[in-house]
């Protein structure tokens, strides 16, 4: 099943254990974008680098290494500021708030309907 | 507020009591006696000067004193130390300006042992209404505040271990979702179901192992035996043995997966679905100069043996090769040779100890 997306859509999906990484990555390339995967946030920096496509960027939070999503999200920001952030996490509490302005946030586990769904917003707006 | 004021009323009011009770306990050294060596808190009398001068007999005991005469005189303020120090200084205060000065603190036995003390200064009036002595009541409070203390501690780690089973609740949940994902698929409903319930026995499997450890180390053992298990026939056709290991938890995981995946196909297409046998042997060795964890899976005796085409390789394989070279940072190779399937694992040591990078 592969739905119309704008072919500009290229997501990085930015997760340290390995199944929820290649399930995403499988999932999104199911419906229609085009994604990336990296296992850390310097992978993802270092990819970052590389490309000038990526539009989305999908972070865990809980991430071992020099960094972990938040920090990411706010490296991307800094560096990157037209990348769109959204950011994962079984610790549904907070962390909206923490992610910088127009970064929003999906709970772990989550739903491809709704990743999507809020890929296509975040894209659109 | 001065306590001079109401001090002889006070006397006369408790002479009166105590007439009205027994005339004999007036003016009664006995009484004074008894009071004080029935009281189990520890009374101190100190000069005006703060020097210790008197010790009720259940305050030597709580205070832990044998010889009475090595503390007579000493200066009371020295007993404390640090906050204590500060409010015992200030309670001193209050009692001469004729209040009642009350603080807790912690200081320590004639004996050296900590104690948490309730303590209480007040001045010790003459007939004429100035104070003579200083009068201190402390009272042993160690019991209550290392329960409270502990009490504080175990809250403060139920809390902490709450957050973190959610954590992990959430995550083993996300795998779970990942699994579906991926089994499900394809007409063969029956088949994914089966799949799907066995992948997810297994991943339950290591985490009883993990649960054990507190998600420190699994031993790589019983990660062996709880992914073999649910394959073994009781005729002794798996043999897995090598070295005591220690394992991250998500390295558990990754092995008691893929050892599942490879039991599996060999039941399906290879040595278990005949007569074969499947040879599990893990260990360390020196590869190329670096000091290397290995583990074969070894299938012999079984039927002729066909490379599948890459297209026909699923998510089990991908969880052989691809998920546990990543959870182990090692390479996975799998060779099809004509008398069985081999899969070897190499990583550096090195990873095995790592718990930095491997947690989450």
């Amino acid at each position: 099943m592969t739905l119309a997306q704008p072919t500009s859509s290229v997501i990085l999906v930015v997760e340290d254990d390995y199944l929820l990484r290649c399930d995403t990555v499988q999932r999104l390339e199911e419906q229609g974008f085009a994604a990336l995967a990296a296992s850390n946030a310097d992978e993802a920096i270092a990819i970052l680098e590389q490309r000038r496509d990526v539009t989305v960027i999908f972070t865990d939070i809980d991430m071992p290494g020099s960094m972990d999503g938040l920090k990411l999200a706010h490296a991307v920001r800094g560096r990157w500021p037209p990348i769109k952030i959204i950011a994962t996490s079984g610790d549904a509490d907070l962390r909206a708030n923490d992610l910088p302005d127009g970064g929003r946030f999906v709970a772990k586990p989550y739903s491809f309907q709704q990743l999507t769904s809020v890929i296509r917003e975040i894209t659109l707006a | 507020m001065s306590a001079t004021a109401p001090l002889n009323s006070t006397i006369e009011s408790l002479n009166a009591e105590l007439r009205a009770a027994d005339p004999r306990l007036v003016a009664n050294d006995d009484f004074l006696r008894g009071v004080l060596a029935g009281c189990g808190d520890c009374i101190e009398i100190l000069d005006l000067d703060g020097r210790l001068q008197f010790i009720s007999e259940a305050g030597k005991r709580v205070m832990e004193v044998d010889d009475v005469g090595k503390f007579s005189g000493h200066v009371w303020l020295d007993f404390w130390s640090g906050d204590g120090r500060l409010a015992a200084e200030r309670a001193v205060e209050a009692a001469k300006a004729g209040d009642i000065g009350r603080f807790k603190g912690r200081a320590p036995t004639a004996k050296g042992n900590q104690r948490y003390w309730d303590v209480q200064v007040s001045a010790i009036h003459d007939s004429t209404g100035k104070p003579s002595h200083l009068l201190c009541i402390l009272r042993d409070l160690t019991e209550e505040w290392r329960f409270t203390t502990e009490l504080k501690t175990a809250i403060e780690r139920q809390a902490l271990l709450a957050t973190e089973l959610h954590h992990r609740i959430k995550n083993t949940l996300a795998m779970v979702a990942a699994i579906a994902n991926q089994t499900i698929r394809g007409d063969d409903i029956m088949a994914a179901r089966e799949a799907f319930t066995a992948r997810v026995l297994t991943l339950s499997h290591a985490h009883d192992i993990l649960t054990q450890t507190s998600w420190a180390k699994a031993p790589i053992r019983k990660v062996m035996d709880g992914a073999l298990a649910p394959h073994r026939s009781g005729q002794g056709r798996i043999i897995a043995s090598g070295p005591d290991f220690e394992l991250q938890p998500r390295q558990a995981l990754a092995l008691s997966l893929a050892i599942h995946e490879l039991a599996t196909n060999a039941a399906k297409y290879g040595a278990l679905s005949g007569e074969g046998q499947v040879n599990v042997a893990w260990g360390a060795k020196s590869i190329d100069d670096v000091p290397s964890f290995h583990l074969t899976w070894t299938e012999s005796g079984g039927p002729p043996v066909i490379e599948p085409e890459p297209q026909r390789k699923g998510f089990g394989s991908r969880l052989i090769e691809k998920m546990l070279a990543n959870e182990f940072k090692g390479t996975v190779r799998t060779f099809y040779r004509p008398d069985g399937v081999v899969c070897e694992l190499i990583t550096p040591l090195s990873e095995l100890d790592d718990g930095g990078t491997n947690n989450s």
